[in-house]
C-alpha cells in the first residue's frame, strides 16, 4: 500500500468495519466550500427535498441557489444563460436525465459555448439507490466523453468527491462529475493528493509488477482489496485511480502498460465507449497491451440496491485478473 | 426609454434603409437563404439598436447593458448588418461572411464577434435569456435597470423545451424579461396550421402568468408602444407577438 497517498488505514479492515459513507456527501460539503470561495458559483437542482439535494449549499446560499423542478431540458440552457451573465452554475439532474435527456443541450449549452457549467451526475452508475433497470445511468462516460473540452470526474470516495468539487469549480471550462447514490467505502484522507488530470497508484507503487489495474471511481476499493488478496497468491498487481478520465493522464497510464503489458480496467459504465475505451485509445497507439474489461458489457443495469453487479465485485476481480496473469 | 417622436422615427426609417443596403450589398453575395426573414426584422433591430437597448458598442462586455437573445439565429444576417451600423465591428469585415476566423459566421459565434454572448445553431435561447435574466436577479433583486429581449419564431414553440422556459418564466415573474414572437404562420414544410398546432397560444401565455401584448414588428411607433408597456409590467414576463 502506499505510504504517501496517505490512503485509509482501515481499507483492508473487514468490509463492516470501513466506515462507508456517500460520496454525494462529500459533493455536498465541496459545493459548500467551492461557493464560499467564488461567490459566483451558484447551484440548480431538480428537486432539493429528495435525494439530489445539495442542502448544506442551498441553506447556506438560499439566494444562489434555484430550483428548477422537473423542467430537465431547459435546466441546461438556463444554467448556460447564467454562465453568460458571469456565474458558475452547477447544476444536479438524477438518473439517465443526465447526460441523456439533455445531450442536445449539454452540447449546445456547454461545450459549444466553453462555459463554466458543472453537470452533477449524481445517481451514476448501477449503485443508483432506488433508481434502477431504465433509469439507471451507465452510458453517461460513453455520450459525454465524446463532446470536446469537457471534463470529466470520477471521485473513489466522499473525500476525493469534495476535493473534486473544490478544483472543478475552478476550471474554466464544463466539468461533469459522476457518483453513485449510495453509501461507499472511505478509501482516502483529507492528506491524499488530488489534481485534476492526475492518475495517483493507490496500491503498489514501487517494485516489479506482473498486472496492471485502472479503476474508475468507488470500485478503486473493489480493485485494491482484490489487489491485497492477489499479493498473497504471489500475483503483484499495481492499482491506479483514474479519478480524472478526461483529460486522461496519459504519462501515469502508459507507464503502467509498459511496465506490465496487461491492463484490466474496472469501470462501473457501460464498457462500449466507456473508460476502458478511453484507456484503450491511448495505450493503442503507444503502449499496445493485453486487456480485459470489467463493467456493464452491452446490458442495463440490474442493481437492487443491496447486492454488487456481478461483474465489478472483488470475487470477479480477483479472477479476471488470474485469468490475464497466466496469459 | 425616450419617446419616440417624429424625427426620431425618420433617423430610424433611414438607418433602417442603410441597414438593408448593407445586407443587399454585402451579404446576400454568399447567403441566399433566409434573406426575406432577415430582411423583415431590420425594422425591429433598428429599433432596438438605435432607440430601446441600453449598450456600448465601444465596450460590448458593458456589465449594465441590456441583453438581446436571438433564438431565431438564422436571422442573423440582419443582426450583422446592423451591429456593424452600430459600430460594433467595421461594415467592411461584412463581405467576409463565413471565412474562417471572420467575425460574421453562419450563425452567431462569441469567439469571433465581439457583443455576442453565446454561440447559436440550435433553438432554446428563450431557456438561456430565462437562465440570464434569473441571474440578474440573484446579483440585483427585482431591479427594471437591465432587461433581457429574446427574439424567437412561432415555429420554435413546437419544441417542448420552450414550454418549460415559459412555465418557468411565469412561475418566476421575470418582469425584465421579454419574449418577442414572430407569427408569420409559415415553416419549411408548409403553412404552421398544417403542421403542429399551438392554438390558442394567447390564452397559453396568460396561463403561465406572462402579460400578451401585439404588435407591428415594421411600426416603429407601435412597436416601441409595447416595449415601453412591456417594461412597465409588474411581476410578470410580457411577450409582444408581431406580424
Amino acid at each position: 500500500m502506499s505510504k504517501e497517498i496517505y490512503l485509509n488505514p482501515k481499507i483492508f479492515s473487514n468490509t463492516e468495519e470501513t466506515e462507508q459513507l456517500s460520496i454525494h456527501q462529500g459533493f455536498d460539503e465541496g459545493l459548500l466550500i467551492a461557493g464560499d470561495n467564488d461567490e459566483r458559483v451558484v447551484a440548480l437542482c431538480s428537486d432539493p427535498t429528495r435525494s439530489e439535494k445539495v442542502s448544506l449549499f442551498a441553506k447556506e446560499y438560499p439566494g444562489r441557489f434555484f430550483k428548477n423542478d422537473l423542467a430537465e431540458e431547459s435546466m441546461f440552457s438556463v444554467a448556460l444563460g447564467m454562465a453568460t451573465m458571469g456565474k458558475i452554475p452547477f447544476v444536479l439532474l438524477p438518473k439517465l436525465f443526465s447526460p441523456g435527456k439533455n445531450c442536445e443541450q449539454i452540447k449546445a449549452a456547454m461545450y459549444c459555448n466553453n462555459v463554466p457549467v458543472k453537470i452533477i451526475g449524481s445517481h451514476s452508475g448501477v449503485f443508483a439507490g432506488s433508481y434502477k433497470g431504465t433509469l439507471q445511468t451507465i452510458e453517461d462516460i460513453a455520450l459525454i466523453r465524446s463532446m470536446s473540452q469537457m471534463t470529466i470526474l470520477a471521485p473513489c470516495d466522499a473525500i476525493e468527491a469534495q476535493k473534486a468539487t473544490v478544483y472543478a469549480a475552478q476550471i474554466d471550462g464544463p466539468v461533469y462529475i459522476r457518483f453513485p447514490q449510495e453509501e461507499t467505502s472511505i478509501i482516502t484522507t483529507d492528506e491524499t493528493p488530488f489534481e485534476i488530470g492526475k492518475a495517483e497508484v493507490f496500491f503498489r507503487p514501487d517494485g516489479d509488477v506482473d498486472v496492471g489495474v485502472i479503476a474508475s471511481g468507488h470500485l478503486v476499493y473493489n480493485a485494491i482489496r482484490a489487489a491485497k488478496d492477489l499479493d498473497d497468491e504471489g500475483v503483484r498487481v499495481r492499482v491506479l485511480n483514474l479519478s480524472t478520465i478526461k483529460p486522461m493522464d496519459i504519462d501515469a497510464v502508459v507507464k503502467l502498460g509498459t511496465q506490465t503489458g496487461k491492463i484490466v480496467i474496472i469501470e462501473e459504465c457501460q464498457t462500449v465507449g466507456g473508460v476502458g475505451s478511453a484507456v484503450a485509445e491511448v495505450l493503442a497507439q503507444i503502449a499496445p497491451a493485453k486487456m480485459r474489461f470489467i463493467g456493464a458489457c452491452d446490458m442495463s443495469g440490474i442493481s437492487d440496491g443491496r447486492m454488487p453487479h456481478p461483474g465489478i465485485d472483488i470475487e470477479n476481480i480477483k479472477n479476471t485478473i488470474r485469468e490475464l496473469y497466466v496469459q | 426609454m425616450n419617446y419616440l417622436h417624429s424625427d426620431k422615427i425618420k433617423e430610424l426609417e433611414v438607418k433602417s434603409d442603410e441597414i438593408r443596403k448593407l445586407m443587399t450589398g454585402n451579404l446576400f453575395a454568399v447567403e441566399q437563404e433566409c434573406t426575406t426573414c432577415s430582411l423583415g426584422v431590420v425594422d425591429f433591430l433598428t429599433l432596438l439598436y438605435f432607440h430601446v437597448l441600453k449598450h456600448d458598442p465601444k465596450d460590448p462586455e458593458w456589465k449594465e447593458r441590456d441583453r438581446l437573445i436571438l433564438s431565431s439565429d438564422h436571422i442573423c444576417l440582419a443582426l450583422y448588418a446592423t451591429m456593424a451600423h452600430a459600430g460594433y465591428f467595421p461594415v467592411e469585415k461584412l463581405k467576409t461572411l463565413r471565412k474562417f476566423g471572420s467575425r460574421p459566421q453562419d450563425y452567431p459565434t462569441r469567439a469571433f464577434l465581439p457583443g455576442i454572448k453565446k454561440n447559436s445553431g440550435l433553438l432554446g435561447s428563450l431557456s438561456q435569456a430565462v437562465g440570464m435574466t434569473i441571474a440578474d436577479r440573484m446579483d440585483h433583486k427585482r431591479s427594471r435597470d437591465k432587461f433581457f429581449y429574446c427574439l424567437l419564431g412561432d415555429k420554435e414553440l413546437q419544441e417542448d423545451q420552450n414550454w418549460e422556459a415559459i412555465s418557468l418564466a411565469g412561475r418566476e415573474q421575470l418582469h425584465n424579461l421579454v419574449a418577442i414572437i414572430g407569427r408569420n404562420n409559415i415553416q419549411t414544410g408548409g403553412l404552421k396550421e398544417n403542421t403542429i398546432p399551438f392554438e390558442p397560444v394567447v390564452d397559453k401565455f396568460e396561463e403561465f402568468n406572462w402579460h400578451v401584448l401585439n404588435a407591428s414588428i415594421n411600426d416603429f411607433d407601435d412597436m416601441d408602444n409595447a416595449i415601453g408597456q412591456a417594461q412597465s409590467v409588474f411581476a410578470k414576463p410580457t411577450v409582444i407577438f408581431v406580424q
